[in-house]
C-alpha cells in the first residue's frame, strides 16, 4: 500500500509526456516519470518517497525500441532488463542485466531505472562506461545526446523533468571481447559484493566495477593502487577490504579469460 | 493398520494450490476500521513526549492510542512487555503509537505526523555488553509479575532467567580428562519469514462479547492473556483462527491480538484489523534467539565422553516472552545426544536493545547442537579419531541419564545407533575430503535430539460427531500452518474408527468457542497430545456402538467387532449393522429408537512431567526425546573460498510414520530452513538498528538454488505410549543442518568455522585475508 494518493497519466508521446511534466510540476503535482516502478513502489511503501503524479512512460514508442541502425545499438529507456537479454543486441549488457534481480523483477525494471534509481549499484551503467555509450535525453522538446561519462557521476544524473530516452553504443563496439562476472555474499539474486566487466581493445583491456564505491566506475590497474579503503562501501554483504580482496582476484580473471 | 503408514494427499492441498485458502487479512467487512503503528526509531530511549495532534486532524482518523492509554503488560513467562511502549522504548522497531482510521492509507498518512521526542540511552548491543558491570539496565526485572514459577530473573542485572544443570561433577572430571576441546561460538538473531505476515482482527460487541480473529498458533494463550490483562470472563473472549501461511514458531508469541483489542477499545467496540508489513513482521515482531557459547567437552585416553561445561548466553532482544523457556530448552539438552555423566551448564536468557524474540522451528535446538557438534569434530580430531566412530561410541542410550536426570528407555529415546547404521548406508563417508584440483568435497555429520518443554499439565482435547450420513466431524483445537497436522490426526481417527478418511473432515478453523482447547500448537507435540485425544474419542464412539450394536444384534459388547464401517458378531461377519444405522440413534422397523447421536469426546494432559530444580535442573521437562543424524556434502574450491552443498541427509527415528512422504516433506522443509540458516539469515544489526528489514536485503533460501539433493530416511522405532507407535517430530529437520555443514566446510576449507550464517569471506578472513597480487 502507498500511503499517499497520486494521479496516473499514461502519455503516447515525448512531446505529451515532456509537456504534462512541466504542467504538473507547474501545479506543485510532484510528478515523477514512472517505468518499472520497482524502486518508486518499494521506496514509497515505506514512506522515503511520495509522489503526485506518476506519468507513464511506457507507451512512448522511442522509449521502448531496440533498433541495430548497422552502426549503432539503440535500446530505448523503457525496454525492461529481460528484454535486453533476450534479444540478444548487446551481449555483454544482456549478461549484467541477467543477474540484476530475479525473473519477475527483470520483467519490470527498465534500463533508465536502474541508471537513474536510487540503489547505487546500477551494474548496467558498466557496459555503457566501457563502450563509451551516449544517452539522449529528452527536455522542453528538444532531444540531446550526451556522453554517459559527462553523466555518471552526477547526482541525480538527471535534472527534473529530463527524460532518458535511449542508450546509443558503436556497434563494433558490442562486438569487442568482453568479461562479466558477479560476486554476491551467498544468495545468486542479490545487489554485487563486486560486479565487474571489462572489454578487450587493440589488446588493452579496460574494467569497469559496481560494488567497490556507492557508484559504478571505470577503474585501471592504476587507480586500483591507490584505493582508499574508506570510500569503499563496507556494509552487510562486505566488508571494504573483502571487496577490494574480490576486486583483484576479478581482474585476474578477467585478465586471464581475455588473454586466454 | 488400514491408514495409518500409507500416503495420502494434505487435506489443505487443494485450497491452498488453487489460491482458495483464506488467511486473516483476507477478511475484510463493510465497516472495519485499520490500524497502523508508529514505530520507534531509536533502540533505547526514554519517551519525554508524543504529540499526536497533527494526526488527530487527520480526515478519517478514529483514534490515536500510546502506551498511556493502557499502561499493563504482557508475557507468558515474565510480564515485562507493554503492548504499546510507555516511559521508554526499549528496540528500535517497537510500537510507540498506533492509529485507527477508516482505511489503511489514513492510517500511515497520520502515523507519520506523530511527533515523538526520545531521550535516548546507551544501547545494548550484545549479551557480552549486557553482562558488564554497571551495565545498563534495559528493565527492572524485580517489578515484574511472573505468568509461571520457574522462571529465574536476577535483580538488578540484564539477565531474564537463569538455568543451571548441574549433574555430577564436571569441573573436577574435566581435569581428569586426557583430551579437552574447547570452541566458542556465534549465532546471530534471525527471524522466521513465515510467507503470511502477522495479522490480528478485534471486535468488541455491545454486550462485551469479544472477538478475536488471528493467524496464532495459540489461540487459547491469546485468550488467556487478553481475558487476564483486561479482566474478562472467558466465556467472553473468543479466539478465531482461519488458514494461518506458514508460523514457524513466530506466531507462537502474543502480540498484535492484544494491539488489535486495545484498538477496538479506542474505537468504541467496532472491528478493527492489525496487518504487518513484512518490515514491520521482521522489526516489531519477535524473532529468533542470538547466540553465544563456550562449550568444553572432555573425554578420557579411550575415546569416551566424561564431562561438558557449557555455557549459554541467550540474545533474547528486548523482551522475555517465551525465550526465558528457550533457555531452560537448551539447558535440558546441552549436551546433545551423547552418554555425558559429567555436565555444567549455565544457560542465561540475556536482555539486549535488540528486537526481541520468541520460539523458532527447533526451540533452541539448532543453536546450541551448532556448538556442540562443532566441538565433538574439534575433538575428535584432537584425538584423530574418525567424528563418526567417536559420535557412535558415545551416543546416549536406554538405561543412560540426560542432563536433567530422566532415565532413558526404548520408549522416552529414538534408537540412534539404528539411526547412524542408515547413515553410513547413505553417505559415502570413506571417500571424504576428495581433491579435485582445487576443488574439495566434504561430509559434516551433526547428531540431534529433542523434547518438548511444555507446561507438566498441557492439554489437548477431540470432539467427534457423525452426519447422517455416516461421515464424520472432527473438531480439534490444532492450528494447521502447513506442517500437516490435520492430515495425520483425520489418519489417527480413521484408524481407530476404521473408517476411510476422504469421510472425515476436520475443523480448518479454530474457534475456541466451540473446539476443544488445545494448550499451543508448538513444540512438536500436535500429533502426540491431540493423537491421544483423538485415539480417546474414538475409544469412546466404538464403546456407544458396540453397546447400541449389541442392542440390535442382541448379544453383548463384548461379544462385537468392527470393521469396514460395520459392527458384527465375532466370528460371524455376516450378522452385522452399519454405522450409519447406529450413530443417530438405533431405530426399530415398528418405528420406536433407542439411544441419541453418538458423540465422541476424548481429552488428553502430559503427565509425569515436572517442574525443574532450580539449582541442579533436575526433573523431566518432556514425554519423549526424538533423535536422528544428519550430514551435509559441500564443495569448496581454495581458489576462491566458494562453497556450495550438494547432498543434505537426515535419517530420523520417527517410530510409525503417518504419511510418510508428507513427513519426508515436514523434514526436507527443515533441512531447507537449516542450509538458510548456514548460508544465509541473520539479522545484521549496528548500534541497534536492523539494517536488513526487507526481503531484497534478508536472504532466505531460493527457489533458484534447488540443485542440492535432499535425503531423508527414517528409522522406525515405535514408542508404545504415542499414538500407534509414532514419535513426535515436526521441527527436527532444521537442527543438525547448520551444525554439520560446518563441520563440512570446517574440514574442506581446514579452518575452525565457529560462526553463521558462513561466507566465502570469512573464511577468507580465517585463513588470514591473503591479498592478490596483480
Amino acid at each position: 500500500m502507498l500511503p499517499f494518493d497520486f494521479c496516473y497519466y499514461l502519455p503516447r508521446s515525448l512531446s505529451q509526456a515532456g509537456s504534462l511534466f512541466e504542467k504538473l510540476q507547474k501545479n506543485s503535482a510532484k510528478p515523477v516519470f514512472f517505468g518499472g516502478g520497482t524502486e518508486l513502489i518499494s521506496r514509497g511503501r515505506v514512506g522515503n518517497i511520495t509522489f503526485g503524479a506518476a506519468i507513464d512512460v511506457k507507451s512512448i514508442h522511442e522509449l521502448r525500441q531496440i533498433k541495430d541502425t548497422g552502426k549503432e545499438i539503440v535500446i530505448g529507456g523503457a525496454v525492461c532488463l529481460r528484454e535486453i537479454a533476450e534479444s540478444n543486441v548487446f551481449p555483454l549488457l544482456g549478461a549484467v542485466v541477467k543477474r540484476i534481480a530475479d525473473n519477475t523483477i527483470q520483467n519490470k525494471i527498465t534500463l533508465a531505472g536502474n541508471l537513474l534509481g536510487g540503489i547505487i549499484y546500477r551494474e548496467a551503467m558498466l557496459p555503457l562506461l566501457l563502450l563509451d555509450a551516449k544517452v539522449v535525453i529528452y527536455e522542453k522538446n528538444s532531444t540531446k545526446a550526451v556522453g554517459i561519462k559527462d553523466l555518471y557521476l552526477k547526482t541525480p544524473l538527471l535534472n527534473e523533468g529530463q527524460l532518458l530516452v535511449e542508450i546509443r553504443v558503436d556497434k563494433q563496439k558490442t562486438c569487442l571481447p568482453w568479461f562479466h562476472n558477479k560476486v554476491v555474499k551467498s544468495e545468486k539474486i542479490d545487489y554485487p559484493l563486486i560486479t565487474l566487466c571489462a572489454v578487450k581493445e587493440n589488446s588493452c583491456i579496460k574494467y569497469a566495477v559496481s560494488g567497490l564505491y556507492n557508484h559504478p566506475c571505470i577503474i585501471d590497474k592504476e587507480s586500483l593502487k591507490n584505493i582508499d579503503i574508506n570510500q569503499v562501501l563496507d556494509d552487510h554483504i562486505s566488508s571494504a577490504s573483502y571487496r577490494v580482496h574480490i576486486l583483484k582476484q576479478q581482474i585476474q580473471n578477467a585478465h586471464k579469460e581475455l588473454f586466454s | 493398520m488400514l491408514y495409518v503408514g500409507k500416503d495420502s494427499d494434505r487435506i489443505d492441498a487443494q485450497d491452498k494450490v488453487k489460491g482458495l485458502a483464506k488467511y486473516t487479512d483476507d477478511i475484510n467487512y463493510c465497516g472495519m476500521l485499520y490500524a497502523k503503528l508508529l514505530l520507534s526509531s531509536v533502540a533505547h530511549a526514554e519517551i519525554v513526549s508524543i504529540n499526536k495532534d497533527k494526526a488527530l486532524k487527520v480526515d478519517g482518523i478514529v483514534s490515536v492510542v500510546t502506551g498511556q492509554d493502557n499502561m499493563l503488560c504482557f508475557g507468558p513467562c515474565i510480564q515485562d512487555r507493554p503492548p504499546i511502549a510507555f516511559g521508554k522504548v526499549r528496540y528500535l522497531g517497537e510500537p510507540v503509537a498506533m492509529v485507527v482510521a477508516y482505511d489503511e492509507q489514513t492510517a500511515q498518512k497520520a502515523c507519520r505526523l506523530i511527533e515523538v521526542e526520545y531521550r535516548e540511552l546507551p544501547i545494548i548491543n550484545s549479551t557480552d555488553d549486557a553482562l558488564i558491570d554497571g551495565a545498563e539496565l534495559i528493565h527492572t526485572v524485580q517489578d515484574y509479575d511472573k505468568t509461571i514459577t520457574d522462571v529465574y530473573p536476577i535483580d538488578n542485572t540484564n539477565i531474564a532467567s537463569e538455568v543451571k544443570i548441574r549433574k555430577g561433577n564436571a569441573l573436577d572430571e574435566l581435569k581428569n580428562c586426557k583430551f579437552i576441546a574447547k570452541g566458542e561460538y556465534f549465532l546471530p538473531q534471525s527471524d522466521h519469514i513465515a510467507m503470511e505476515t502477522r495479522s490480528a482482527i478485534a471486535e468488541i460487541k455491545g454486550d462485551g462479547q469479544v472477538t478475536i480473529i488471528s493467524a496464532t498458533q495459540s489461540p487459547y494463550e491469546v485468550k488467556s492473556q487478553i481475558c487476564q490483562k483486561f479482566k474478562l470472563q472467558a466465556t467472553k473472549v473468543n479466539v478465531i483462527v482461519p488458514q494461518v501461511g506458514g508460523a514457524f514458531g513466530g506466531k507462537s508469541a502474543v502480540q498484535l491480538e492484544i494491539l488489535a483489542y486495545i484498538a477496538s477499545l479506542s474505537a468504541g467496540g467496532r472491528m478493527v484489523k492489525v496487518t504487518n508489513t513484512r518490515e514491520q513482521d521482521i522489526l516489531c515482531s519477535p524473532g529468533r534467539i542470538g547466540l553465544k557459547a563456550k562449550v568444553t567437552l572432555g573425554a578420557d585416553a579411550g575415546g569416551t565422553l566424561k564431562a561438558a561445561h557449557l555455557i549459554y548466553h541467550l540474545d533474547i532482544g528486548a523482551y522475555a516472552d517465551i525465550s526465558t523457556k528457550i533457555a531452560q530448552a537448551i539447558a535440558v539438552d546441552c549436551t546433545g545426544p551423547y552418554k555425558i555423566d559429567h555436565v555444567y551448564c549455565d544457560s542465561l536468557a540475556i536482555y539486549t536493545n535488540h528486537p526481541y524474540t520468541t520460539a523458532y522451528r527447533g526451540f533452541g535446538h539448532a543453536s546450541y547442537t551448532f556448538c556442540i557438534e562443532r566441538t565433538i569434530d574439534k575433538l575428535a580430531n584432537m584425538m584423530g579419531i574418525d567424528a563418526l566412530e567417536f559420535r557412535m561410541k558415545n551416543l546416549i542410550s536406554y538405561g543412560d541419564y540426560t542432563p536433567t536426570q530422566v532415565k532413558l528407555n526404548c520408549n522416552n529415546i529414538s534408537n540412534l545407533p539404528n539411526c547412524y547404521d542408515k547413515l553410513k548406508s547413505l553417505i559415502d563417508w570413506s571417500l571424504n575430503n576428495e581433491v579435485i584440483g582445487s576443488k574439495t568435497k566434504a561430509w559434516g555429520i551433526s547428531s540431534f535430539w529433542k523434547t518438548s518443554n511444555s507446561p507438566t499439565n498441557a492439554v489437548s482435547g477431540a470432539l467427534v460427531t457423525f452426519n447422517k450420513d455416516g461421515s464424520v466431524n472432527l473438531n480439534v483445537g490444532v492450528v494447521e500452518f502447513g506442517q500437516g497436522a490435520k492430515t495425520r490426526l483425520v489418519k489417527l481417527l480413521a484408524e481407530i474408527l476404521k473408517i476411510n478418511p476422504d469421510k472425515i473432515t476436520i475443523n480448518t478453523e479454530i474457534d475456541t468457542k466451540t473446539s476443544p482447547e488445545h494448550w499451543k500448537t508448538v513444540a512438536s507435540l500436535s500429533t502426540f497430545m491431540a493423537g491421544k485425544a483423538i485415539i480417546k474419542a474414538g475409544e469412546d464412539i466404538l464403546k456407544q456402538l458396540r453397546e447400541l450394536a449389541a442392542i440390535a444384534l442382541r448379544c453383548t459388547p463384548e461379544d462385537l467387532d468392527i470393521e469396514d464401517e460395520k459392527v458384527f458378531v465375532k466370528y460371524n461377519k455376516d450378522f452385522f449393522i452399519s454405522y450409519k444405522d447406529l450413530i443417530h440413534g438405533l431405530k426399530f422397523e415398528d418405528g420406536t429408537n433407542i439411544g441419541g447421536q453418538i458423540l465422541g469426546r476424548g481429552a488428553y494432559g502430559m503427565n509425569h512431567l515436572t517442574v525443574l530444580a532450580k539449582d541442579s535442573g533436575k526433573g523431566k521437562p518432556g514425554a519423549e526425546w526424538t533423535c536422528g543424524a544428519q550430514a551435509v556434502l559441500i564443495e569448496y574450491d581454495s581458489k576462491d573460498h566458494s562453497f556450495r552443498p550438494l547432498k543434505v541427509v537426515t535419517v530420523l527415528d520417527a517410530g510409525a510414520l503417518i504419511s510418510p512422504a508428507m513427513d519426508r516433506g515436514v523434514i526436507k522443509g527443515g533441512m531447507s530452513m537449516g542450509l538458510g540458516l548456514a548460508m544465509h539469515e541473520s539479522f545484521y544489526c549496528q548500534n541497534g538498528r536492523v539494517e536488513n528489514t526487507s526481503l531484497r536485503t534478508y536472504k532466505v533460501r531460493h527457489k533458484e538454488d534447488i540443485d542440492i539433493e535432499f535425503i531423508v530416511d527414517f528409522a522406525n522405532t515405535p514408542n508404545v505410549e504415542a499414538p500407534y507407535g509414532t514419535r513426535s517430530f515436526s521441527e527436527h529437520g532444521i537442527i543438525g543442518i547448520p551444525a554439520a555443514f560446518a563441520n563440512a566446510l570446517s574440514r574442506a576449507a581446514t579452518v575452525e568455522l565457529d560462526t553463521l550464517p558462513l561466507t566465502s569471506q570469512t573464511i577468507w578472513q580465517q585463513k588470514g585475508e591473503q591479498d592478490v597480487t596483480i
